[in-house]
């Protein structure tokens, strides 16, 4: 038997039977879950390891505070209360002895601390969400020597503070980082790095000890800020003569921080304590310093003297090869005497 | 016509019909633009997170509204930081937004007053001058939230509207698919009727 044709009206009602299955079947795919991806609605995405800041936050964030950084000069308890706004830990204490000392410095120490009035640049931005957060700035001096600042925002209510400082030494350069859109690793325990920044600061006490011997071990390069440090122990020493004696120590006060660099480097931001000490012979009458006065009142040196400076150095750590000192700044916080 | 056809036409011209009219219907609600939008008032500290808003790849507009004469705070910044800055202090956490209600779904959370958050280096943007203000987030940098302040002792609407042509789009197709389908059934119940009536008539 030959199939009869079906009519025209027949023909429809089976063609929409088909849309109309079509139809539920999608409507029973979307009850199966893509209704949402039908609608272009997704699950919020999760953390990225972006930059903590955006460049233009972060640019931000470093302006204000080195305009605040700017204004907080003055030596009393209002302005320690002001600069506990802009600085952090040994930062903190190396910025309110420098308004305490402000006073007695030479036009040459106020000519090489001024400052160009360039905005600030941000060079790197920690990665990720975790706390504590860093930035590294560069600042300008008016000689035209770059600073280095490390600064840190400890948790998500700290604002960000300067944690250490360092002017760069002549000659000396720093790698690039991660662009701030991506954000920089922090060093971390140094994993991956020629030394870690602890190894690395232990180094650097004995390569400027005085009176020496000196030690270098070849994990840490020879720098400017060392051959300096050694010369001005050398110069001080040979100035006071048979007159007393000089003894310089420094210790660890530890690594602030440090974000990787691009090639799998690290800039770290260390701390070192120096210790003076200053021994007249007997009968001999040594007069101090106007820093030294202006930290004890006291104008003259008959038994001993001590100073303590803050060394503030940035070490740039490669991946493989010798880590290297890159840029430096001191700062006498404390004194005694009798 | 066999029963089932006749049954199978009229249940597809109602299918048709309510096609039809949902197209339209969600057509008008969000327009040309495609935006539909949420909106909740509040007197404590509203956290809009990232599970509300980032779940479209388009822009989303967050407006916020003061009750009284008094500048209402907003901040934005990275979800994981608004949660921190919250804490555990007395807030209204949005964890939904309910559709066609309109209603940004709130839910209250924590005690304690919420620490000031003016001021902290957190947030990637911030709005205090105003009784009202209005930002739109950029979906690329996600997962980010926005924390709402009101002033002590007023209240304040917040708005998040999502904005997706492609919706305004999928109304029309639905609308047009309804139409068809209600064409086709009605073409097939009329063929059927008036050959009934023929029939009768012979």
């Amino acid at each position: 038997m030959t199939p009869r044709p079906l009519p025209r009206r027949a023909r429809a009602a089976r063609s929409l039977g088909a849309l109309l299955a079509a139809a539920l079947l999608s409507g029973a795919l979307t009850a199966c879950g893509p209704v949402d991806s039908t609608l272009g609605i997704r699950p919020a995405p999760s953390a990225t390891p972006a930059g903590a800041l955006s460049a233009t936050r972060a640019a931000e964030i470093a302006t204000a505070l080195f305009a605040k950084a700017a204004t907080t000069t003055e030596a009393s308890k209002a302005g320690d209360a002001a600069r506990a706004q802009v600085y952090t830990g040994v930062a903190l204490t190396a910025a309110n002895a420098s308004a305490t000392l402000a006073k007695v410095l030479t036009p040459a120490d106020l000519a090489a601390r001024a400052t160009s009035g360039e905005p600030p640049v941000v060079i790197a931005v920690s990665a990720g969400p975790s706390f504590p957060r860093q930035m590294v700035v560069r600042t300008t001096l008016k000689n035209g020597l770059p600073v280095l600042h490390l600064l840190i925002s400890a948790d998500v209510r700290s604002p960000y503070r300067i944690a250490a400082s360092a002017t760069m030494l002549p000659g000396a350069s720093v790698r690039p980082f991660a662009p701030l859109s991506g954000g920089s690793e922090p060093v971390g325990d140094g994993t991956g790095l020629s030394v870690t920044p602890g190894d690395a600061l232990s180094l650097l006490p004995p390569t400027v000890v005085f009176p020496g011997p000196t030690a270098r071990d070849p994990r840490l390069a020879d720098d400017t800020w060392s051959q300096a440090i050694r010369a001005a122990a050398k110069a001080k020493a040979a100035a006071l003569g048979v007159s007393a004696t000089l003894a310089e120590a420094h210790k660890s006060r530890g690594a602030l921080g440090g974000l990787r660099t691009a090639d799998g480097g690290a800039l770290v931001f260390v701390v070192l304590d120096r210790t003076d000490t200053l021994v007249p012979k007997a009968g001999i009458v040594l007069t101090p310093t106007a820093a030294f006065t202006a930290l004890t009142g006291l104008k003259e040196i008959r038994k001993s003297a001590g100073t303590a400076t803050l060394e503030f150095l940035a070490i740039e750590i490669p991946a493989s090869g010798a880590a290297r000192v890159v840029a430096a700044t001191e700062q006498l916080y404390a004194a005694s005497g009798s | 016509m066999p029963a089932p056809k006749r049954w199978a036409a009229v249940l597809a011209a109602l299918l048709g019909l309510a096609l039809t009219v949902v197209g339209a219907w969600f057509a008008a609600v969000v327009g040309p633009s495609g935006t539909v939008s949420f909106s909740a008032t509040s007197s404590d500290p509203v956290l809009v997170p990232a599970s509300v808003l980032n779940r479209v790849a388009e822009p989303v507009t967050v407006h916020v509204d003061g009750s009284g004469s008094q500048p209402v705070w907003m901040g934005v910044g990275a979800d994981a930081d608004a949660a921190a800055v919250v804490g555990s202090a007395t807030h209204q956490l949005a964890v939904g937004a309910a559709f066609p209600e309109s209603q940004l779904q709130l839910e209250g959370s924590g005690t304690g007053l919420l620490a000031d958050p003016r001021g902290l280096d957190v947030w990637a943007a911030t709005f205090g001058s105003d009784k009202s203000a209005t930002t739109v987030l950029e979906q690329n940098a996600a997962p980010q939230a926005v924390l709402v302040v009101p002033p002590t002792g007023e209240a304040a609407s917040v708005t998040v509207s999502f904005s997706r042509r492609a919706w305004f789009y999928q109304s029309l197709t639905l609308l047009v698919v309804g139409l068809v389908v209600l064409s086709f059934a009605a073409g097939v119940l009329i063929a059927h009727r008036r050959r009934a009536e023929q029939e009768a008539a012979v």
